[in-house]
């Protein structure tokens, strides 16, 4: 049940409120990472039934061990065998480290390098006779596993040399029943297509099903990472459509669909369940120039982002490097460019250091966003590292991917800010539209004043003359007003310009109109903008004038902190004159003048019109101008 | 030749009247700068030709032609304009004359000429009614003995559909309206109505309260009289927020 009071209160609504939400989305974003980063340490720190067994002299013991609850890590010292592929005969007592390339292994008082091959040797104890399964996720490039003699699975084909291998990174999921507890493993290997030769990553051991399992968790982390990456790149992508010439959205969306592919490619499972039969030289070309778009989609970001702070000719520089490795890895066959360590990872580490150099400077010059960008490389960087070193650690790989989601979830705000902003300063830019439209004469005041003249001047050349005056001394001022600017002038120059204004109105309305002006000398010299009280008495004139003379009185009130200019008028009054802010804004057409007053008062003092109106009692309109106390 | 100058604006109405009563044949009746006034006059006695304003306040210079058309469609009427883009080429599709201010004395002997030998076409003058963007604060009504009445937009309550007929309510009194409904929507004071339903605007001033009825729709009460009428469900919130505010 609604019931309406006589008294009308009126609040117009201000265009250009400041945003109050941002806080929020602030508040979302932090939530959103930190969630991101507990649950990445959380992954990488889960060693719930996961354990590390370290062999001595190739021989580990896991009679003790429960394997259907735990996932066995087999580390530690093997038997190896270099140069050589056997599967019996295993006399000479050598060791190697597992997990580690082979590379700086001694044989014959030399390194044995990257590109080689041997035979790996490992005697395990298990709990009891049964079915178990090994994971072996990689190893560079091919090899051969034997489960007590018998061969079980073979990726590519082991060679030795690079002519008679075939490299394949498949993950190996190899499960096997064995009769004995003691099972020795044999794993011959070769590689000639990668810079670190060798098992690099830790044999698994387990219960087929739980092996089974963490091989899809694997699979699934890396296909929803795939998604995210997917779905951000086509929703910058399309953002750059919309928005020409907005090249960040370009870049960094260039940066996600690398990062599609490199993510792709690096969890092999997924290219291959795609492609079955694809070259491995393919993916690897895939792999290496994937990387490097990514990293030159990066630089052109942050260049683009922070034009200024970003020096020319260093990201010159750097491009040129980056777009020299890029056509090499692609141009040059995979082992000149592609499997060099060395010179990948400086390059990764020279981009890491410039873009986050030029953050840096950004931030120092307390650029927008600079300090949530920092932060989400940072995050990058340092999962980059993490991977880089992955050899020597136990983390499992591909920390990497989680670097660039951290990463792009701190761009994607920073875009979404952007946005929003692009809409609201278009929002903007519509209201002053109509600030200047306002501020324009009406066609039909100044014709009809102009015909005011013509028929006056045959009846009494005076009058007419001090219509041109008055109307003159209107023009100036609004000539002079700039709808793009807050031009200040005193309070005596908008009462001068409002008593012509009304000294023309009333040679048109038969003298209908009394203004009265209520403000104390003292107040005069108070700076308003242009125009702000004018609109008001138009407004008065063109709604409350109607048969019956009507009185206007302008006046200035002195608050503690403010002076109230408030115009009162007792025409006809306003009655239930919503000003359409309940409803649609399109039915208040009569009221863009006030509009625009109001919004002018909100970007000068904050302070907004007020209008209290009584139906044929009249019209009261004031506002707030803050004075020093 | 029995003329009436209708203007608001005071020295634009001496100007036309000093010209038009240079001409021998032409007679001045009376002249206006009231359009309320000039309506009451005019509904009650006709007159040959019509000099009028477009852009008067509370009642509209076409509404008011297009209301003395349709009582005395032998009224020859000419339109005083100072500046309206749109009417002027509204004017010229229809062929109906119109003088731009401010005008010579030959243009009006060409009109003068022109109108004595032109027919008045109270379609054009519709039309153009109807297309045309106003405000209205007075419109007009029919009572029971068919007579046109002026009635203030602050006395009606609301207008509705009464079968095919355009009903206007006021506290004391039922009228016939001679428009549709969309086009008293439309004019009228934009502020103050209200679609409250298919068939019905109202006046938001006059309405005391709402409420559910247990079919889901709403019933409207009227702050003078007993009337209740219907409020569409999609309008509900409209309403409610005109009122919360």
């Amino acid at each position: 049940m609604q019931s309406i009071g006589k008294l009308v209160h009126v609040y117009v609504d201000g265009g250009g409120c400041m945003r109050d939400n941002r806080k929020v989305t602030q508040i979302a974003l932090f939530i959103i990472l930190t969630v991101i980063t507990l649950v990445y340490f959380k992954v990488i720190t889960d060693t719930n039934n996961k354990k590390f067994y370290t062999a001595e002299l190739g021989y580990i013991d896991l009679s003790n061990e429960d394997i259907n609850k735990n996932i066995i890590f087999l580390s530690g010292e093997w038997e190896f065998y270099p140069k050589e592929f056997k599967l019996s005969g295993f006399d000479k007592q050598s060791y190697i480290q597992v997990p580690k390339p082979w590379n700086d292994y001694l044989y014959n008082d030399l390194n044995l390098g990257h590109y080689s091959y041997g035979t790996y040797r490992l005697k395990i104890k298990v709990p009891q006779k049964g079915l178990y399964c090994f994971r072996i996720i990689t190893i560079s490039s091919a090899y051969k596993f034997f489960v007590n003699g018998k061969e079980l699975y073979a990726n590519g084909l082991v060679g030795t040399s690079a002519k008679n291998e075939v490299a394949c990174w498949k993950e190996g999921i190899i499960p096997f029943y064995t009769e004995s507890e003691d099972v020795e493993i044999v794993i011959q290997v070769s590689n000639f297509h990668y810079s670190r030769g060798g098992i690099t990553r830790s044999i698994i051991l387990g219960d087929p099903q739980a092996i089974n399992n963490s091989a899809s968790g694997d699979i699934i982390k890396s296909g929803i990472m795939i998604g995210i990456f997917a779905g951000i790149g086509f929703y910058l992508l399309l953002l750059y459509r919309i928005r020409e010439r907005k090249y960040t959205y370009l870049y960094l969306g260039l940066f996600c669909i690398s990062s599609v592919i490199l993510e792709a490619v690096l969890n092999c499972n997924f290219i291959y369940g795609l492609f079955n039969d694809i070259p491995f030289d393919l993916i690897s070309k895939l792999e290496f120039s994937s990387f490097i778009c990514q990293l030159i989609a990066l630089q052109w970001f942050i260049k683009s982002t922070y034009p200024k702070e970003y020096n020319d000719s260093w990201f010159r520089l750097i491009n040129i490097i980056n777009f020299i490795y890029l056509s090499l890895s692609v141009l040059t066959p995979n082992d000149i460019v592609n499997y060099n360590d060395i010179i990948y990872i400086s390059i990764l580490i020279a981009n890491y250091i410039m873009g986050t150099l030029m953050l840096i400077k950004s931030f120092l010059k307390k650029k927008k966003y600079s300090l949530l960008l920092l932060v989400g490389s940072f995050m990058m960087v340092f999962t980059t590292i993490i991977d880089v070193l992955y050899v020597y650690t136990r983390f499992t790989q591909n920390n990497y991917t989680f670097g660039i989601l951290f990463f792009l979830v701190c761009q994607i705000y920073v875009i979404s800010e952007e946005v929003i902003d692009a809409f609201e300063s278009s929002s903007e830019a519509k209201n002053m539209e109509i600030a200047y439209l306002q501020a324009q004469i009406a066609p039909h005041f100044f014709f009809n004043t102009l015909n005011n003249i013509y028929c006056l001047m045959d009846e009494s050349l005076p009058k007419a003359k001090n219509l041109i005056l008055s109307f003159c001394d209107f023009l100036r001022v609004k000539h002079k007003f700039d709808y793009r600017k807050n031009i200040f002038y005193s309070l005596k120059e908008e009462i001068d310009l409002i008593k012509a204004f009304v000294e023309i109105e009333n040679v048109r309305c038969n003298g209908f109109i009394d203004l009265i002006i209520e403000i104390e000398e003292e107040y005069l010299t108070t700076l308003i903008p242009q125009l702000i009280i004018q609109p008001i008495i138009e407004n008065s004139i063109k709604h409350g004038l109607k048969t019956r003379p009507i009185k206007i009185t302008v006046s200035a009130i002195r608050n503690i902190s403010s002076l109230t200019i408030a115009v009162s008028d007792d025409g006809e009054g306003m009655a239930k004159n919503m000003t359409g802010k309940v409803l649609d804004e399109k039915r208040f057409s009569s009221g863009v003048g006030l509009k625009n007053v109001n919004y002018r008062l909100m970007k000068c003092f904050k302070t907004k019109l007020n209008i209290v109106s009584e139906l044929s009692q009249g019209t009261k309109v004031y506002f707030e101008i803050p004075m020093e106390v | 030749m029995k003329v009436v100058v209708v203007d608001n604006e005071i020295n634009a109405l001496d100007y036309l009247v000093k010209i038009l009563s240079s001409y021998e044949d032409v007679v001045i009746e009376k002249a206006f700068a009231d359009s309320v006034e000039a309506m009451v006059y005019l509904l009650k006695n006709p007159c040959e030709m019509l000099f009028l304003d477009i852009e008067m306040p509370i009642i509209n210079g076409i509404y008011l032609a297009e209301q003395i058309i349709s009582l005395y469609p032998q009224t020859k009427i000419c339109f005083v304009t100072a500046y309206n883009d749109f009417a002027v080429k509204a004017f010229e599709i229809n062929a109906v004359d119109y003088i731009l201010k401010p005008f010579t004395k030959s243009r009006i002997s060409d009109c003068i000429k022109k109108m004595e030998g032109s027919k008045p076409n109270d379609c054009t003058i519709n039309s153009l009614s109807n297309s045309f963007k106003y405000e209205l604060e007075i419109i007009c009504g029919y009572n029971d003995e068919e007579e046109i009445v002026l009635i203030n937009y602050n006395e009606i309550i609301y207008i509705g559909m009464d079968g095919r007929k355009v009903l206007i309510r006021t506290k004391n009194n039922k009228y016939a309206g001679n428009k549709p409904l969309n086009f008293y929507e439309e004019k009228l004071k934009k502020s103050s109505f209200f679609r409250a339903h298919k068939s019905y605007i109202v006046n938001l001033q006059k309405i005391e309260k709402f409420s559910p009825k247990i079919s889901y729709n709403y019933d409207l009460y009227f702050k003078d009289i007993r009337d209740t009428i219907p409020l569409s469900r999609s309008k509900v919130k409209e309403l409610k927020d005109f009122f919360d505010s």
